[in-house]
């Protein structure tokens, strides 16, 4: 694997020593045990090849596999687990809540939804982010505030006749606790430390300070994370969970079921038709219709999204995706008659997912009516499988409608 | 085309790869497509992936499609820490360049300090220990004072390691804090000049009824010196006892934790280390043993681990100490740190240990990550009592140190 005899640092090597003989401390091989890792100059042959060129990308990525497989305190029984996890630290390092990645049981969960089939107390549920500091987090800004990163976790669609339907929950509803775990949010973190540096006439009393450090206390020793506990709730057939949720500034607690709910591609309800995105609903939707229902419509597979514009748009341009990253913007269109929609109403809230939101914004430039308020973000999410049964979501670009003139 | 040879062209040219099938798509009118991109790269195959060709593969892909601009290396180096976290071992990592250099820099001796020991606070940052003779010191900073500002910048939330970074910097320029004080109406505004601080590891003091405090608060290279030197120091004023702080010790060289045992217990097993291909036995050495005829009380929390659990379940087990406080963290596991020569670094658990009765003291954790049972228990279990007047370290104010002296004190009647 590498050279045999003398480890091959090269300029790092006599960088650490220079720098360690400063700081007074003796350079050998330390076998570490515990404590923060302190990089040093090591004396028996090891893992950097001599010459320094940067090796092609593959192939350190390679070298490093055999390494961990070689030196792990126990043999890796599941190496399909090492490509997985490189997916997932690319994916997590794009820090875009619209790309995600999903282990394989919860890709599972993810696909199963998208054939309707809903676990757990069948109710869709987002993670809400602040969006000021996700674009501080991507440009690397250095007045990033980390606890405004945490998402707050929320009730988005409650599916008919499932338990979370049964329980009165709402759309809107936040999470604050499953099984008797804090869900860590960064608005109530952000709330309690506000309070407790308040100065002047509204300076906290001692006591006051005692219980916000108690409170923070309390969440710091027994948490879940906002995705663990989405997918607490969405994961399942069998079984309850306990949550404490807030609707109105009041908390509430509730015991619900898990279960199977099903859900049709196309459903008529008392308020309009309401879609899951996908091929099956643009195969079942006819031209009469008069109330599209798209509040908290969570997105399904892009192939499903393209079949329904493109039952709208027939052979016409629809739209273009561009790419934050630059070049031209790519037109997207079907073929066959277009759909007239001038008839048409669609309903939104701040639920409706950006697949769906794409579908609004392309029906809107065609004359469809529009009621309530979406949150904006038209980007073009596309779904990947990995050969390992685990998955990804990927934000390729954002959308914008278009109609011929 | 066959299957096989555009798989050919994928690995050659992962980015042209990706960008040429997506042009072929678009003449159509159609975006990229999951499907058919995953229909490529199963259909022909007749053996599993390897971990590098996954990588290789969704690295292009991610990087030809994705919306922003990203560089290659930075996901390069993301999907090498997705590498090592795969394991599910936290300790198990992988560090790019920029932070192993980051983290070197801490380690040279030419970074600047204020001389304090910093805690976290839901203001900022808590001053827990303000050293002798430091800028900290000069500048009439005091334990107990609150840091809400640094440079004009709030830093309540953050995380007090990233407090600390900002409060470093290059000897000799300056800082300015803003400080929450007790008692005091108004925030103080402090300005501090940076200057080398070696941290001490080991400090120890009297207190009150005779007795010595010995705070150790890592197993670093000089630790053993120092506190062979405390040790002796206390011993010569005839104490009531001895009480060795070690909690909140993260850890750090096991030789060390070795040498400072044989001041108690000398040639006796300290640990047994199972990797995957040996069992080595780590003894202390000889010929280093004190006279120590008072009580020894150690006191451990949840952030005591590896080297001080170590150090205190060994001392326990040969029944030279009485151990007070809360669990240990749980760490029973050795890495080995290895620079790489593109200046990145990684860390690989090699290694269990159990202590010398055959103790496993790993951490248990349930599905969410939360503490289920491991680390070290203590003899006598005392939670800390978190109040707005807790001060670690000082009698009257820590009710783990006053059981501590309860005990010293009970011995001794």
């Amino acid at each position: 694997m590498s050279n045999g005899g003398r480890s091959a640092i090269g300029f790092l090597a006599a960088f650490v020593v220079i720098g360690a003989a400063v700081a007074g401390l003796a350079v050998r091989n330390w076998i570490e045990v515990g404590g923060d890792p302190v990089p040093v100059a090591t004396s028996s042959g090891l893992v950097a090849s001599q010459g320094d060129t940067a090796p092609s990308d593959a192939a350190l990525f390679h070298r490093l596999t055999l390494e961990l497989e070689k030196r792990y305190v126990e043999p890796v029984k599941d190496k399909s687990v090492l490509g997985s996890g490189a997916v997932r630290g690319m994916i997590a390092s794009l820090m875009d809540p619209d790309s995600t990645y999903y282990d394989k049981d919860q890709w599972a969960v993810v696909k199963a939804r998208r054939q309707g089939k809903m676990q757990g107390i069948g109710a869709d549920l987002t993670l809400v982010y602040d969006k000021a500091q996700i674009e501080k987090l991507q440009k690397s800004d250095a007045t990033l505030d980390q606890i405004l990163l945490i998402p707050d976790v929320y009730i988005s669609w409650v599916a008919p006749g499932s338990p979370a339907e049964k329980a009165g929950l709402q759309p809107g509803d936040r999470i604050s606790n499953v099984n008797g775990y804090w869900v860590m949010s960064g608005t109530e973190i952000d709330a309690l430390r506000k309070k407790a540096t308040l100065t002047g006439a509204s300076k906290p009393s001692d006591a006051e300070v005692d219980q916000i450090r108690k409170r923070l206390d309390e969440i710091a020793s027994k948490n879940m994370t906002p995705a663990r506990a989405r997918e607490k709730l969405t994961t399942g057939e069998s079984g309850t969970v306990q949550i404490k949720y807030s609707r109105a500034g009041a908390n509430h607690d509730a015991t619900l079921s898990l279960a199977l709910t099903e859900i049709k591609p196309v459903n008529l309800s008392s308020e309009g038709t309401h879609v899951q995105i996908s091929e099956q609903a643009a195969k079942e939707l006819t031209a009469d219709l008069k109330v599209l229902d798209l509040r908290g419509t969570q997105n399904g597979e892009a192939g499903g999204l393209q079949a329904l514009l493109q039952k709208i748009a027939g052979g016409e341009i629809y739209g273009r995706i561009s790419r934050a990253a630059g070049g031209t913007a790519r037109p997207l269109q079907g073929e066959g008659a277009p759909t007239p929609v001038t008839s048409l109403t669609v309903l939104v809230d701040r639920w409706t997912g950006s697949q769906a939101q794409i579908l609004a914004q392309t029906l809107a430039v065609r004359g469809a009516k529009i009621q309530g308020t979406a949150n904006g973000d038209a980007r073009w999410v596309e779904s990947v499988d990995l050969e390992t049964g685990a998955g990804y979501t990927l934000a390729t670009g954002q959308f914008k409608a278009e109609v011929a003139k | 085309m066959s299957a096989g040879k555009v798989i050919g062209v994928v690995l050659l040219s992962g980015a042209a790869f990706a960008g040429g099938f997506s042009a072929q798509d678009l003449l159509r009118g159609n975006p990229p497509s999951s499907e058919a991109f995953t229909s490529l790269t199963s259909g022909g195959r007749k053996s599993k992936p390897t971990a590098t060709e996954v990588f290789k593969k969704h690295h292009a892909f991610i990087l030809a499609n994705y919306d922003r601009k990203i560089e290659p290396e930075e996901l390069k180096y993301a999907g090498l820490e997705g590498l090592f976290s795969s394991l599910g071992d936290p300790h198990t990592t992988y560090m790019p360049p920029k932070l192993a250099e980051a983290f070197a820099l801490e380690t040279r001796g030419d970074f600047g300090g204020i001389g304090a020991r910093l805690s976290d606070d839901p203001l900022g940052a808590k001053i827990a220990i303000v050293f002798d003779d430091s800028p900290a010191n000069r500048a009439g900073l005091k334990p107990s004072d609150t840091i809400t500002h640094v440079d004009g910048r709030e830093v309540n939330g953050m995380p007090v390691e990233d407090i600390v970074k900002l409060i470093r910097g290059k000897q000799g320029t300056q800082v300015q804090l803003v400080i929450s004080r007790q008692n005091e109406p108004t925030p103080l505004r402090v300005r501090v000049t940076r200057d080398i601080v070696v941290l001490p590891t080991v400090e120890s003091r009297m207190i009150g009824s005779n007795i010595a405090v010995i705070a150790v608060s890592q197993f670093s290279e000089t630790t053993t010196a120092q506190f062979a030197r405390a040790m002796q120091d206390a011993l010569a004023e005839n104490p009531n006892g001895i009480i060795i702080d070690m909690r909140s010790n993260p850890g750090g060289l096991l030789e060390t934790a070795a040498e400072m045992i044989s001041l108690f217990a000398g040639g006796k097993t300290v640990v047994i280390q199972k990797g995957r291909d040996a069992t080595v036995e780590t003894r202390s050495p000889m010929g280093n043993e004190l006279k120590i005829n008072v009580p020894v009380a150690i006191l451990i929390n949840e952030e005591s681990a590896s080297a001080a659990e170590i150090f205190s379940g060994v001392l326990r087990d040969y029944k030279k100490a009485t151990l007070i406080g809360d669990h240990s963290y749980g760490k029973a596991s050795v890495q080995t740190v290895q620079p790489l020569s593109d200046g990145s670094s990684m860390k690989i658990t090699v290694a269990k240990y159990l202590l010398p009765s055959g103790e496993d003291i790993s951490r248990r954790v349930d599905e969410e990550g939360q503490y289920l049972g491991g680390g070290i228990k203590p003899d006598i279990l005392v939670p800390l009592e978190i109040t707005p007047h807790t001060v670690l370290g000082e009698p009257g104010k820590d009710n783990q140190l006053d059981r501590a002296i309860d005990w010293v004190m009970n011995q001794r009647s």
